[in-house]
């Protein structure tokens, strides 16, 4: 975690939907506008976790590979 | 104190919900709910409520399990016959979930008791069965400025609605007096079918849940009324009235009282 990259969430290690409870904990944690780095699996979680965080209303501001895994970096709507 | 990993995991199919998250289940466990009755609204009513992990539980009941009640009242079960209702629910609550603290208040409530009682509740669930009750309940709750869910059951039908005292009307606005004896259901029209009570108990914890969250549109103003033969909801919109003896005006309340009860208790 670095401080220009704001928190950081790993749920490589998790399944459909503790993937999206995770993220939601860590969601709570940012304040409005702040930037979350989320590392998850390829695969499920990549496919949909970006897709339901725009749908309500967060930037995803990346989706980069990093290894076998994604780094999904998201902003939180104000 | 944030949550535990056990309670993520516990309570992750609510977390997972944008309206609920961390912080929504953080409000819920903060939540002091109270349940007068423990019969069949407050069943179900107690149970999801504990397994939705409300931090404190109270069960306000003075009866004890009667084998006529269990055909409705699936909080209680048949070893529990004679016991008090709030020890066999405080039982069954903490079976289901041990990180819930039920308090337990085995006694009728009473307009002198009732402050009491409810002081430092965030909610009250109306789960009792006469219009005495109903009515010293309503009134209790506004006196006190405290939220609370309505119901009534009979037969295949039941009512909901929403009181929160200030921001609408409250069950005496429109429901001015207990109907005279005479007028009220005889023992013959007591009957009721299980899952009637069953769903209107479970509306009732659905409406408390977005009390404690502060999301959704509440049932204030607005009694709903189920149909449980033509399977079918309807509204009926009511007014706050500023002459109501209960919520109205200094001029018109009238100090918190026991009505008689005509009605049979069924």
């Amino acid at each position: 975690m670095s401080a220009e990259n704001g928190a950081f969430l790993d749920i490589t290690g998790d399944v459909c939907p503790m993937t999206l409870v995770r993220v939601r904990m860590a969601l709570d944690k940012v304040e409005p506008g702040g930037v979350l780095r989320i590392l998850m699996a390829s695969g499920e979680p990549v496919a949909s976790i970006p897709r339901t965080l725009k749908d309500e209303g967060h930037e995803v501001l990346g989706l980069d590979r990093e290894g076998d895994a994604f780094s999904v970096t998201v902003r939180k709507k104000a | 104190m944030s949550l535990t990993e056990a309670e993520i995991l516990r309570y992750s199919r609510q977390i997972i919900l944008p309206q609920v998250g961390g912080a929504g289940q953080e409000r819920i466990r903060q939540g002091r709910v109270l349940v007068v009755g423990a019969g069949g609204l407050g069943s179900p009513a107690l149970l999801y409520l504990a397994a939705a992990g409300v931090g404190t539980v109270g069960v306000c009941d003075g009866d004890a399990v009667d084998p006529t009640n269990l055909q409705r009242q699936v909080i209680h079960a048949t070893p529990d016959v004679g016991r008090l209702k709030v020890d066999s629910a405080a039982d069954a609550l903490g079976r289901l979930n041990p990180g819930v603290e039920v308090v337990r208040h085995p006694v009728r409530l009473t307009a002198a008791n009732a402050p009491g009682i409810l002081a430092g509740y965030d909610v009250v669930v109306d789960g009792t069965d006469t219009f005495a009750s109903k009515f010293l309940v309503n009134d209790a709750c506004v006196a006190a400025g405290v939220p609370y869910v309505f119901s009534g059951i009979l037969g295949f039908e039941g009512q909901v609605l929403t009181v929160v005292p200030g921001r609408g009307p409250c069950y005496r606005c429109f429901f001015r007096e207990p109907p005279p004896p005479g007028s009220v259901p005889t023992c013959a029209q007591a009957g009721i079918l299980g899952p009637v009570a069953g769903a209107l108990g479970s509306l009732q914890a659905l409406e408390v849940l977005k009390l404690l969250l502060g999301v959704g549109e509440l049932l204030v103003g607005r009694l709903l009324l189920f149909d449980g033969l033509g399977l079918a909801f309807r509204e009926v919109r009511i007014r706050q009235d500023p002459r109501c003896p209960a919520c109205g005006g200094p001029e018109h309340r009238r100090p918190l009282a026991d009505e008689a009860d005509g009605a049979c208790s069924g």
